[in-house]
């Protein structure tokens, strides 16, 4: 069994991110920007080639469930008077397969490769403009490169642009062009112009496709990150919950992405907006400084900057969230705890022991690398404690327990890429009780009384999530400067 | 303002020490060793739990208690002299194969009549049952058990009013069907007229097979016609049963918005109902949701509840802090149909006191002279004095419980 302290500090450890039963981003809702200052860099994605290799590979899959026949190409309605576009076959509509999907990345940008191929389609040649002889066109193994982009939607979510039509690059099949009727008054139809027809075919399938692209890769390269969501243990959305705020930088100037080092790094600015309960004090909200991002190499890294954690625990605390009124949570069956204090004799028979709490400072947490890990401390100070039970029909204060405390515990990668507190162990450092309706509980008691509680909860619910995979992925842990570096081996 | 308690009041109402035993009438119980032939002192134990108070006509204060460790019901009852007698009620009775020690008094509820007599309801733990008794002004006690025991498990949460005419109506609630039912005797009847009350206010779906309904009850007589404000466990709502046409029906009171069917939260317990002067019900009560007292005034210009303690306080940081406030409410009207809700702070272990004028409460006080405790009653008498009986706290080790009665006066009125 374990302490009453043990269990309000893994409570608190419980809020660090967001200690939802799911990943917060598995329904994902990105809000109107806030006003208040974010952290720069909170948490930077850094990706290599293995991140590349899967995007394709999931591009690939998502054109074919998304075109699963052909893409419908329509020629492309532009100013019927210009030149190139008078001169041009006629044409409506090709059907183009996509045959396969890629997209690599160089100190250049990105790029898009896809192979495909045109079914066989009618031209008519500009001046038969009762589309009387056409001729067919095709071709099976086209392969159209097209150059990307990141951009941001102006919430700040990362998008994919085209930068231009990009190049196809093809041989067209031309079929005979009997058929033809041989009226002596039409005059002999030119060549068409297939290079005008090329370049209509590459303008017509950017604008088919294109679209599609702005959300599948930033998917397809997991950096469709950017979310607004509650921190609220058991993901319960209130009005004032506390909200975190992970986007890319809205100001103009920032480079919110580069190349470098063979590594696509692109940096989310985070906020966490809380609202100042009455069961706190008032006081600053603590300055997170900027510190430089670590240089990392791999296929997929997400780097996490310390400060948000703390920015994250203040908001909670500010927020009121660690203000506890006997929640279920911190319920005991108080028969269980009668050998270790024996006043609780005195309760009504099947009495709870409940809790409430009431922190005056926010936690802090630190991190260090600890040879196998990384491990979290977490400093409680000035907390007080209520402890509450049933006698003769009320539920009375039993005791009062004034705390410090420190919570030291490994942090851990689980599957789904939960975050778990691993062999949590307590110090407390301050134990000042005072008795209520009963004398106080000794402090070795209640040490003693919370350990198999300690157990159970960081058995049961994680901290936080990292942010989605494209594909599983063992995850790693380290401590860089000022951040968390999580490292992705695909 | 200032509440004053009266010293007189504050000596332990160790009414108990002044015997006043009597012989038993029809299986009056009174255990050989504390009410023998000789008239001995009786032993009594643990008292303040369940505690009930009543105030005659003539102003004699009727007080009755669970005895916690002989499992008896005991009431003590000041004589025109002066005196108080103490007298065993419930927990033991003789036959002819010898006598019984039962668990009687939990829920003790007590009235009094023109005729001077004082009637006792309580919950028969043994046997499951409504107990009765009538102690008269000669100090004869005459008992029986009204509901349950063969029937079922009945007869907790009682409370018992006498009208004018010396009707007896008792409220409680059946344990096994988790409800609430009202027992009614005329004069000159032999039995209880036992009617059982549905809980349903409006609510779609009702009756719910897990119907949970009747704690707390708290009855009052409005032109002789029976008042019972409850608590819904089922959802967490308190409510009012009324008999009209000879049909009884429920209104929601507080805990859900009876035009949207919002649930509200979850409010009822300690339920204590009074009327004034103008014979105006008003009820106090709990709120479990939000550890606060509220009150629904007898002015009857509003049904919303007022939040006479939030219980909040500022602690040395600054913050707003809370005590859990309203627990063991009792609730009276003055002589000038001012509220007065006694009440336990659970956080300060402390009793506080506050009171309503129409809508408006004031500010609530501590009654620091006394122990905190459970089971306030509180009672009107004649004269517009509330006489305060209830379980007392002492604190210094285990937590020991005796029965206190007091008299609270408020600054100039």
């Amino acid at each position: 069994m374990m302490t009453l302290q043990t269990r309000w500090a893994m409570w608190m450890l419980v809020a660090l991110l967001c200690a939802c039963t799911a990943s917060p981003w598995e329904s994902s809702k990105l809000s109107d920007p806030h006003e208040q200052a974010p952290l720069s860099n909170g948490m930077v994605v850094s990706l290599g080639s293995g991140s590349f290799t899967i995007a394709s590979t999931l591009l690939d899959l998502a054109a074919t469930e998304r075109w699963p026949e052909a893409v419908k190409v329509i020629r492309a309605s532009g100013d019927p008077e210009s030149k190139s576009l008078s001169s041009s076959p006629v044409w409506d509509e090709a059907q183009v397969m996509v045959h396969q999907a890629g997209l690599s990345a160089s100190a250049v940008g990105l790029e898009l490769t896809m192979v495909v191929s045109l079914q066989p389609m009618s031209i008519f040649a500009p001046e038969d403009a009762e589309k009387t002889c056409p001729t067919h066109v095709a071709f099976d193994s086209g392969v159209w490169k097209l150059p990307i982009r990141l951009t941001r939607s102006k919430l700040g979510a990362v998008k994919a642009a085209a930068e231009s039509y990009g190049a196809l690059s093809t041989e067209l099949v031309v079929s005979d062009l009997g058929g033809c009727p041989e009226e002596e008054d039409v005059a002999p139809s030119a060549e068409p112009d297939y290079d005008l027809l090329h370049d209509d075919l590459t303008v017509a399938l950017a604008e088919a496709i294109a679209p599609w692209l702005s959300e599948e890769i930033p998917k397809a390269l997991g950096l469709n990150l950017a979310i607004t969501s509650p921190v609220s243990p058991g993901s319960k959305e209130s009005p004032k919950s506390v909200q975190i705020d992970i986007r890319t930088s809205l100001e103009d100037e920032v480079t919110w992405w580069h190349w470098s080092e063979d590594q696509l790094i692109v940096g989310f600015d985070m906020r966490v907006v809380s609202d100042l309960d009455a069961c706190v004090p008032d006081s600053p909200s603590p300055t997170i400084p900027a510190a430089p991002v670590p240089s990392t190499t791999g296929d997929r890294i997400w780097l996490l900057h310390t400060g948000t954690v703390n920015a994250t625990l203040d908001g909670v605390w500010r927020n009121g969230d660690l203000c506890l009124d006997r929640p279920d949570s911190l319920s005991w069956n108080a028969d269980l705890w009668r050998d270790h204090w024996p006043a609780l004799s005195a309760l009504d028979e099947g009495s709870e022991l409940r809790a409430r709490l009431w922190p005056s400072a926010a936690p802090s947490v630190t991190f260090e690398d600890s040879g196998t890990g990384v491990e979290a401390t977490l400093e409680a100070e000035a907390w007080t404690v209520e402890l509450y039970g049933l006698f003769q029909g009320a539920d009375v204060r039993l005791a009062t327990l004034e705390l410090d405390i420190t919570l030291s515990a490994q942090l851990e990668v689980g599957s789904e890429r939960a975050l778990w507190l691993v062999d949590p162990t307590l110090l407390i450092t301050r134990y000042e009780p005072a008795g209520g309706l009963l004398s106080p509980p000794g402090e070795d008691v209640a040490h003693d009384l919370v350990e198999g509680w300690l157990t159970a909860v960081s058995g049961s619910l994680p901290v936080a999530w990292l942010p989605p995979t494209p594909q599983p992925a063992d995850v790693s842990t380290k401590v860089d400067g000022s951040y968390l570096v999580f490292t992705a081996s695909q | 303002m200032v509440t004053h308690v009266d010293p007189r009041a504050l000596a332990l109402a160790c009414l108990l020490a002044v015997a006043g035993c009597q012989e038993p009438e029809n299986h009056a119980p009174c255990p050989p060793e504390t009410c023998g032939p000789g008239g001995a002192t009786p032993q009594l134990g643990e008292l303040g739990q369940h505690a009930t108070l009543a105030i005659h006509s003539d102003g004699r204060i009727v007080v009755g208690s669970y005895d916690a460790t002989h499992g008896n019901l005991v009431a003590r009852q000041q004589t025109l002299d002066g005196l108080t007698t103490t007298h065993l009620i419930a927990g033991w009775s003789t036959s002819d194969t010898g006598s019984v020690a039962r668990d009687s008094g939990r829920w003790a509820s007590v009235a009094t009549d023109a005729q001077g007599g004082s009637h006792f309801a309580w919950y028969e733990v043994d046997r499951g049952a409504l107990g009765y008794a009538l102690l008269t002004p000669q100090g004869s006690v005459t008992s029986e058990l009204v509901d349950g025991e063969a029937e079922g498990n009945r007869g907790t949460h009682t409370s018992i009013q006498v009208d004018a005419q010396g009707r007896v109506f008792i409220a409680y609630r059946d344990e096994g069907s988790r409800s609430l039912r009202l027992a009614s005797r005329a004069p000159g009847e032999t039995s209880f007229t036992v009617e059982s009350i549905d809980s349903c206010a409006g609510e779609s779906g009702c009756p719910l097979e897990d119907e949970n309904y009747g704690e707390y009850a708290s009855l009052v007589l409005v032109a002789s016609e029976p008042r019972i404000a409850f608590y819904d466990r089922t959802r967490g709502d308190l409510k009012m049963a009324y008999k009209e046409n000879d049909s009884w029906h429920v209104l929601t009171l507080d805990g859900r918005d009876t035009e949207t069917g919002e649930d509200l939260d979850d409010v009822g317990r300690f339920a204590s109902a009074a009327i004034d002067t103008k014979q105006r019900l008003g009820v106090a009560y709990f709120n479990a949701t939000r550890g606060e007292l509220r009150y629904l005034s007898a002015d009857g210009t509003t049904s919303h509840p007022i939040v006479v303690d939030r219980g909040v306080y500022q602690d040395a940081h600054g913050a707003t802090r809370s005590h859990v406030v309203g627990q063991h409410v009792a609730l009276a009207y003055d002589a000038q149909d001012a509220a007065t809700l006694v009440y336990l702070d659970s956080g300060l272990l402390k009793l506080r006191q506050a009171r309503v004028y129409g809508q408006t409460p004031t500010t609530p006080e501590v009654l620091s002279a006394l122990p905190p405790g459970a089971f306030m009653d509180l009672e009107r008498d004649s004269t517009g004095g509330l006489h305060l009986a209830y379980g007392a706290w002492h604190l210094d080790g285990e937590p020991k419980t005796t029965l206190e009665t007091a008299t609270l006066t408020w600054g100039l009125d």
